[in-house]
Formats: structure tokens, sequence, C-alpha cells
């Protein structure tokens, strides 16, 4: 499974992938992360790549992604290619704020709205979009990816980033 | 009693400048002297943190050469010891590296690559160092330079760099790049059965009959340490078997050959690369670092629509892998050399096959890997061209 996360630099994209790396590893699949960012300290474009295999895994880049979350629309053009009719695009229109011209399964939903109601601050709206895309794709459980927060992140900050994921997963329940 | 779980081998998600640095660590690297620099302040970042539990020192130096320099120092006194950084400062570590080269002071120079001369591509791609780490300081020198593609690999080629620099007594690089450096992939941890560790060989004279390059020995001299009694002098100059600058033409000379050949005799030895469907390939892939993954899903690929297409994957770029090279050269239609530079390896290639062949390079240097589509192409396209 190819996975790209866009948004830019203090988003957490790069975080979210190792999220979603760290997770698929406990559930025993092969994982390769990379990232891509600018000289910038923050603001520039900022993806993370994310495949996740059964086998082993030679070229590290997502090509064709099966899901992408797109959290802003900095090298947005770029960032959609290798879309296809079956790939899930989760976004947020509140941040992209531009059309999204592709084939795909449009996701928009307001991720940076939904984090400032349940927190207060925007500061979720990525790990709730990973919430949901993870819902969606099925590919691992909740409860692996609520693992890898407990061994990614300090306590102190671990029930927000758990509760997001469940407010996240549950934007697909519903 | 140990529970299933504990049993599993444990598999780590870790970047590639992290696997640089925990391995340095299992090698016994004690000191690191660093300069922070994109793609490879993680390894400095990791090291900071764990050169004070392991009872090492992490020294962030004022720039790259004085880094270079803290490192020939500490080794000096008998600590294994390295540092990290990438194209610009690979450059400014340059008269230091020449100068362990001459002192035959054993460290280990890690260059994770970036585009671009200059500041060029500070968070992109590059394979353009491999030249500079054979030929970036003058004077005749060897050099022992391993170029790994998978996490794992990363980690046991780390601590063969050691081994080698302890060995041999020279500063030894380790290049990876930033998408090996910056990417993170699981992998298990090798246990220490699966690897050897190598120390310098120590003098064992008293001090006052301790001469720090005595060939008697060997091509590579037992090697005393600061601080532990015994005086000597070291000098970038060409010196005697005391240490102490010498002009003498002959002896000179016979010491620069033996520098060289100290490593090249082992060349042999020392080359180690991965061979992929090479038995009846007749378009062999010559590729190393990243690049190669790709390098290794066009094979597949090119397979699959009948092409009898292999990989020659060179762990050991430096000493270049000339005998195998030369092999495939005699029973090969053509090579292909893909590289994240304008075609610097392909350079070394054509140089041993010494015969009309076709070898084509696949050349990006804008920062993005080369796709394993991008290799197929041109596999593709040789192979129609006879």
């Amino acid at each position: 499974m190819e996975i790209k996360l866009c948004g830019v630099g203090g988003q957490g994209m790069g975080f979210a992938g190792r999220l979603l790396g760290e997770a698929a590893i406990t559930a025993g699949f092969h994982v390769v992360q990379t990232t891509a960012y600018g000289v910038e300290s923050r603001g520039g474009a900022s993806t993370a790549d994310i495949l996740i295999s059964e086998g082993e895994i030679s070229f590290p880049e997502v090509r064709r992604p099966d899901v992408i979350l797109i959290m802003a629309a900095k090298g947005l053009k770029s960032n959609l290619r290798g879309v296809n009719e079956d790939t899930l695009i989760f976004y947020d229109p509140g941040t992209v704020n531009e059309e999204i011209e592709c084939p795909g399964v449009k996701k928009p939903f307001p991720f940076t709205n939904i984090s400032l109601k349940e927190f207060g601050n925007g500061n979720s709206a990525t790990v709730i979009g990973l919430g949901a895309l993870v819902q969606a794709t099925g590919m691992l459980k909740i409860e692996t990816v609520e693992k890898a927060v407990r061994q990614c992140l300090p306590p102190r900050v671990h029930e927000q980033n758990l509760k997001a994921l469940k407010v996240g997963q549950k934007l697909i329940e519903k | 009693m140990p529970s299933e779980q504990s049993e599993k081998p444990k598999i780590v998600f870790w970047q590639g400048n992290e696997v640089v640095a925990q391995a340095a660590v299992a090698a016994g690297c004690r000191f690191f002297g660093g300069y922070p620099i994109t793609p490879s302040s993680e390894v400095a970042s990791v090291m900071s943190e764990m050169m004070p539990q392991v009872g090492g020192t992490f020294m962030q130096m004022e720039d790259e050469i004085a880094a270079m320099g803290a490192i020939i120092g500490a080794s000096l006194a008998g600590v294994k010891s390295c540092t990290a950084t990438s194209g610009p400062g690979f450059s400014l570590k340059m008269e230091h590296i020449g100068y362990a080269c001459m002192a035959e002071v054993p460290c280990v120079v890690v260059n994770v690559m970036r585009g671009g001369p200059s500041t060029g591509l500070p968070t992109a791609l590059g394979q353009s160092d491999v030249m500079q780490a054979r030929w970036g300081t003058h004077g005749d020198h060897a050099t022992i330079a391993l170029a790994p593609a998978y996490h794992r690999e990363i980690y046991l080629s780390t601590i063969k760099c050691f081994n080698y620099a302890e060995k041999y007594r020279l500063p030894v690089m380790l290049l990876i790049d930033e998408v090996l450096g910056h990417m993170s992939e699981g992998m298990t941890i090798p246990d220490p059965s699966e690897y050897e560790i190598v120390d310098r060989v120590k003098a064992t004279v008293p001090p006052e009959e301790y001469l720090p390059y005595d060939t008697a020995y060997g091509d590579v001299p037992p090697m005393a340490s600061y601080f532990e009694g015994y005086r000597f002098h070291v000098t970038g100059l060409n010196h005697g078997a005391n240490g102490f600058p010498t002009t003498n033409p002959e002896y000179c000379n016979s010491e620069e050959i033996r520098m060289v050949r100290k490593v090249m005799k082992d060349a042999d030895k020392l080359a180690e690369f991965e061979e992929y469907h090479l038995n009846d390939a007749e378009i062999v892939i010559f590729a190393y670092g990243s690049t190669a993954r790709s390098a290794k899903m066009a094979v597949d690929k090119a397979r699959k629509e009948g092409i009898r297409a292999g990989l020659f994957r060179a762990l050991t770029i430096w000493p270049f892998p000339e005998k195998q090279v030369y092999e495939l050269s005699q029973r090969a239609k053509a090579f292909v050399v893909p590289e994240v530079n304008l075609g610097q390896m392909i350079l070394e290639v054509e140089r041993v096959a010494k015969r009309e062949m076709p070898i084509v390079g696949v050349n990006k240097a804008g920062g993005v890997p080369i796709s394993p589509f991008e290799i197929l192409d041109k596999i593709k396209e040789v192979n129609k061209n006879g």
C-alpha cells in the first residue's frame, strides 16, 4: 500500500508518517518511510511517503498512491502526481482552500475545525486525518496506531493524540 | 522465562542517520566531533545523546575542519572517532582528511550526500561526492569508501568502516545519501555475533624504543596512544620512521608507495558487492547506494519482459571493484550506470571495461531519485540497439 501525507512544515506530516510506520511494523509489515521538505524551517511544503508491504520494498517513494492526506495547498500539483481513480483522497477544504482537480475518491473533512472544536487548537488536525485514513483503509487496527502513539510520544500528549485518532475514526464510522 | 514476545528479534524503525549513529556506538566509537549540516544532522543529534551514555564524548566544533581535527586528535589519544557531514562540509574537511591519510590516523567520515555543488540542494538527494571521496584531498593516497543501500547494511557497513580505519590506519568514508539518511525502514538490529570488531594494533615496545612509523612490522605500523607514556611526533609533512619530517627522495617515495599498498594489496578482500541475476545477464546495471534499490526493481521488470538484465551492486566503491567489473565486461553486452549525478562512477566502469561496448548512464542531478522505470527505459533502449 502506498500512502502520501502532504502539508507544510509544522503540520506534523513526518510525525504522522512515523506513527503509521511504527504501527505497520507492529502489525508485521515491511515499511519504508521517506520525507521531503524544503530549506525553510517552517511553512515550506512537507510530505511523507509511506510504503507498506508484505514483501521487501526496493524503491522507497510513492508512485501511485492508494491513499493521500492533504492538509495544505502548497505543492498540491506535484503531490497529486500518480493519483488514480481508486485513490482515496482525504483533505481539509478549510486549509487546502483550492479545488482538487484529479481522479480519485474525494473525502473532504474539516480536520482543522474539528480539532479547534475538540481541543481548542488546530494541533491535532493531522492526527484526526490519520485516524480517518486508518479507519477507511482497514489496513491497520486503530489500536495498533494507538500503541505507536504511546511508543513515540511523551506521556503528557498521549491523551490528546489518542482522542484525536478516535475522533478521526468516528468520521468514517458515521 | 522469556515471553514469546521477547524471543522475537526487535524490529526498529530508524532513520538511516540514526542507524549510522547506533552502529558507530556498537563499533566502539567513543568520540564524535561534529558540525551539523543537513541531511546528516541526525547523526550528530543521536550521537549527542548516546555518547554521554556510553562514557564517550560528543563535541560540537566551530566548523567542519575543526570537527575533523578533533576526531584526528581523539584518535591519536586512542579513541575510535568519527564525524558526519554532507557535501559542503565534506569539502571543508578535505585538508584534514589528507592529514589523516599522511599521519595514518584511523577515523571515520560519514557523508550523507545531497545535491549540487556548493550549498546546492540541502534537503535533497545527490550521489555527487563519490569522486570527491576518492580524490577530494590532494596527493596520492588510498581510499576506502562504502556505499550501502539498505538500513541493515548501513549498520554493518558503519562497523566495517571503523574496522577498516583501525586495521589500515586511515580515514574511511561511509557514503550514504539524503534518501537513505532520512528514510526510516524497519530492520532488526544485527546481533554482535554477526560482525567482528577490529581494534588497531597497539605498540608493544617500551616508549623509549617506539617509532611511530616503523615499517619493520609490515605496511601498517603499530600505533601508540598519547597519554600512555609514549612521546612521538605527528606531522602532515613526509616523515621518517621517527615521525619527524624528511625530504629524502627514496624514503618519501617508498613511504608513499607503502601507504597506498597497505590498502590496495587487499583490494580484492575489501571488494564487497551483491550480484543479482548476473549469471546470464547481457545488460549489466552497475549501481550503488539508494539508486541500487531502483536498479534492482528495474532488473525484475526487465526480466519480466524477457530482457536478460542483471545488477552488480557495489557496496565497496573505493577501492573500485576492478576485477569483478572487468570480468563482467568480458561477458556482458552493455553496462547501464544509474547515478544521481551527471556521470561519475561510470568513468571507472569505462576505465576498467577496457573494450568497446555500450556503457550508458542514467543521470539526474535535480535532487530527486531515479525511478526504476527510468532505468528500465534505458535497459530497453540498450537492448533494442543490440
